[in-house]
């Protein structure tokens, strides 16, 4: 049982890894000079699994959200709250649940080795009871709500609603006042159950930690998990989008959109190198660098302070999302879809490659700057199949070719979508 | 250990270098610090927009931006901010350090030397700004304006604000009126441009791995030919006595409502500052704290309630999310929990849990330049500057005697409700 040194020459940085024999991924990250430490836990398990094939062969659908209820719930123990235990040590500790994982987490200066034990713990012991599950729903019905306000959130999801027809990526991660009134311990169980096997999850821990010590605390609270067999369902979803429009009002001073395109809708991950191409696409085609930028800027179209451009990657599904506010989102949506024409036809050249390379080099590195950053970035990486420090080397690497290439198929003006989030008439 | 060195430039303007080999980027920023008044709020806030765009060297935002994409993606932030009732506008710059490019260059340097050309060297047509710059600020800082309003969250606490301190500097609105940015012209921005050059309180940091000694001659050049004159005095009004308080409502087509309480704050001595940041943490500041675990925890009724302490404006604001109906409910339970804390009603040990938990953010701060910058940043105005070490030592060593003091001290301001159009405010 080794742990496997992974390093990169170009950022002089390095990291350990290990399929320990629990079946649990390990990354250790150490970052010795820095006084704090941060580890996540996080579980290949998020709101898109709605429907799955339990090891039994069964096939079941249960209640949307309940991925995130059951990340509430966790941090409930036959003894108290994780919390509570946490006060103790001084950590701070969350959680989050996205489209495709479920994250455990806590930062600290000290005591990080009494906090690794309560992660440890708490997340390998769920305790649901008809009373505490009660507790939650009025918690969670709030949360719903906040975000039921935010035109960001809303922006979002109609928007994908309206790119996805099939796909649980159309689902509110959070799920509905309604479909959390339906989740019970039964079903909390059966999720944990099916989900939360150390084969399914990852370990990252980055900053001032000493690894043998870590090590013996992973060792030591670990418990067995059997065979992973839970199988994830991804319905197949066509090409096209379901809606090329969809907006909806709210009480707010400014329009927000976004607007999106639908692309690769294979199961497999994208490859380092995919990605390294997609972002340098975007990188050159939004960036304030870009003819887009400047146009959008000088039409009143966009500003400097909302304007984003964004690649999002899931199982079965991919989209390139430009965001922001606009006085005219309609008139936004066109400009990029013209400028995206313009640059199918132009394709990108070699100096806009070089500068856009530097560009994304520099970026990237911020990230290794906090420990939260890293340990963050190794989780995501660990679910999608890819390394970090390969991907920073592809940056460099990937030719002018490779990147035309990826060109048609990440956006794809005929399967796009705008939502468009607007002020009430008064 | 933060080693901070600190020299004067000029009257009013200080250089300041923390040094960290740990990081794998440097941070420069260059921040003014000026009364918040109406006339010149929004004035400031343009200008600063307009500066952010470009410099003579790089005259349009294209050409500008593709500078900084070459220097390893350096980035620019501009940011206005209130500190106590002064307004505060920094740009900054990050980028990557010189061992981490690949061609060797000076990035720090050369970003550095960017920065002050935007401040020092914009594009101007004679003695104005270029209209198409100016044109387009306008447009961006009216339009930060109207977009308040689409975060809900930080629109209540920006309305409480607003009507709490409605008689004083504190209560005006950061980027100022949307109706004063139509008056402004390029010549006004010019003029105020000039005014901040020779009369703003002026704090650069140099963060992270540089060449200190080659920035500090940078910036001595650059002021040497600024006249620096009647320095503008930054101080802060803090009202130590609330005669009535006052509730107010505002209504918006919203799912849930939004309450916050503003509380008066005496600063009486500087022992004030750290007992009421530990009183407000202890009362709604972490997981454990009295208002997340009974107004959330034991009785559902929100996801999150905390509580937070202004000590540059003596204000402390508690807030929450909440089910209209549940109004009265909410509020008596969050001030039944700060009577608690008046009455003692409170353990050593969880005193003691909410000084570990404090001591450990203090400590997470130099990890993170950016974290690293605005704790300087915000101290810019004391009259004593604390390292985090220094603050956490400080907040250790309140006692629990201190803490009830804290809670009594505080005073009830104001009420503050956004609710549902046609919402009433009922018993339940």
């Amino acid at each position: 049982m080794k742990l496997k040194e992974i390093s990169s020459n170009h950022l002089n940085e390095k990291y350990f890894y290990m399929k320990h024999p629990s079946g649990l991924n390990i990354y250790l990250y150490p970052k010795k000079d820095y006084n704090s430490s941060y580890a996540v836990l996080g579980v290949n398990y998020g709101s898109i699994d709605a429907t799955f094939k339990t090891s039994n062969n069964k096939i079941i659908t249960v209640p949307d959200g309940i991925a995130h209820y059951l990340e509430h719930k966790l941090f409930e123990g036959e003894k108290g709250s994780a919390f509570d235990l946490y006060a103790k040590t001084g950590a701070s500790a969350n959680a989050y649940t996205s489209f495709d994982k479920t994250a455990y987490l806590f930062s600290c200066s000290d005591k990080f080795q009494e906090s690794l034990e309560i992660l440890l713990d708490f997340v390998q012991s769920p305790y649901f009871t008809d009373e505490n599950v009660e507790k939650e729903r009025g918690i969670i019905a709030q949360e719903i709500k906040m975000y039921e306000d935010s035109p960001d959130w809303r922006v979002y999801f109609n928007l994908l609603t309206a790119m996805y027809k099939n796909h649980p990526i159309n689902l509110d991660i959070a799920g509905t006042v309604e479909s959390i009134s339906r989740i019970t311990p039964e079903y909390l169980y059966e999720c944990y159950k099916a989900f939360y096997n150390l084969n399914n999850m990852s370990l990252c821990i980055s900053g001032n930690i000493d690894t043998d010590d870590t090590m013996a605390i992973i060792d030591k609270h670990l418990k067995y998990s059997e065979p992973f067999s839970t199988e994830r369902i991804i319905p197949q979803e066509p090409r096209e989008v379901v809606k090329k429009e969809v907006s909806q009002s709210f009480d707010i001073g400014t329009s927000v959109f976004q607007l999106g395109f639908k692309g690769n809708l294979e199961t497999a991950r994208a490859s380092e190198k995919d990605l390294a191409c997609t972002n340098i696409i975007l990188t050159a085609l939004a960036s304030k660098a870009s003819p887009m930028y400047a146009r959008l800027l000088n039409l009143g179209l966009i500003n400097t302070s909302s304007f984003d451009c964004e690649y999002m990657e899931a199982p079965g599904m991919a989209a390139a999302i430009f965001a922001g506010e606009s006085s005219d989102p309609y008139k936004a949506a066109q400009v990029i879809k013209e400028e995206i024409e313009k640059i199918h036809a132009s394709g990108i050249d070699e100096e806009t490659l070089n500068w856009t390379k530097k560009s994304l080099y520099g970026e990237n590195i911020g990230g290794f700057n906090s420990v939260n950053g890293i340990a963050n970035s190794l989780l995501d990486f660990s679910f999608a199949e890819r390394e970090i420090f390969k991907y920073m080397d592809c940056i460099f690497k990937v030719s002018l070719d490779e990147v035309n290439a990826k060109l048609k198929e990440i956006l794809d003006v005929e399967a796009s979508s705008l939502s468009v989030v607007k002020p009430n008439e008064k | 250990m933060l080693d901070r060195q600190t020299n004067q430039i000029c009257e009013g303007v200080n250089i300041s270098y923390i040094k960290s080999q740990k990081f794998k980027v440097a941070r420069v920023s260059f921040t003014v610090f000026v009364p918040l008044n109406k006339e010149t709020a929004s004035l400031n806030a343009v200008l600063l927009a307009v500066l952010e765009r470009s410099c003579k060297k790089y005259p349009d935002f294209s050409s500008f931006n593709k500078k900084l994409e070459e220097l390893y993606g350096a980035n620019i932030y501009s940011s206005v901010d209130k500190v106590g009732d002064s307004q505060a506008l920094t740009i900054s710059a990050v980028c990557i350090n010189d061992d981490s490019a690949f061609d060797k260059s000076k990035v720090t340097l050369n970003v550095a030397e960017l920065l002050s050309e935007m401040i020092f060297n914009p594009c101007l047509d004679g003695e104005k700004f270029r209209e198409e710059d100016v044109i387009q600020a306008k447009r961006q800082i009216k339009e930060m304006i109207q977009s308040e309003q689409n975060d809900k969250k930080s629109y209540a606490k920006l309305r409480c604000t607003e009507l709490m301190c409605q008689d004083e500097k504190f209560g005006i609105n950061k980027y100022g009126k949307k109706e004063d940015i139509d008056k402004i012209t390029s010549e006004n921005l010019f003029q105020a441009w000039k005014n901040l050059l020779e009369t703003g309180k002026t704090e650069i940091l140099i963060l992270g791995n540089h060449d200190y000694n080659a920035a500090y001659k940078l910036f001595l050049e650059k002021f040497s030919k600024i006249q620096r004159k009647n320095i503008q005095k930054c101080e802060t009004f803090i009202k130590d006595r609330v005669e009535n308080v006052r509730e107010f409502e505002d209504f918006l087509d919203v799912s849930q409502c939004k309450l916050v309480i503003g509380f008066r704050v005496p600063i009486k001595t500087e022992e004030y500052i750290f007992s009421t940041g530990l009183m407000s943490a202890l009362l709604g500041g972490t997981p454990t704290s009295k208002l997340f675990l009974n107004v959330r925890e034991t009785l559902s009724l929100c996801y999150y309630c905390s509580s937070n302490f202004n000590k540059d404006k003596g204000i402390m604001f508690i807030e929450s999310g909440i089910e209209q109906k549940n109004f009265i409910r909410a509020k008596q339970e969050i001030l039944k929990q700060l009577e608690e804390i008046k009455k003692g009603n409170f353990s050593e040990e969880e005193l003691d849990e909410t000084k570990i938990y404090l001591s450990q953010s203090f400590k997470k701060i130099e990890d993170s330049l950016s974290a690293i910058g605005g704790w300087y940043i915000c101290q810019s105005l004391s009259k004593k500057v604390f390292t985090p070490k220094e603050y956490a030592n400080r907040i250790n060593s309140v006692t629990k005697s201190q803490i009830i003091e804290a809670a009594k001290n505080i005073q009830l301001d104001t009420i503050y409700l956004l609710m549902g159009k046609g919402g009433k405010i009922s018993e339940t």
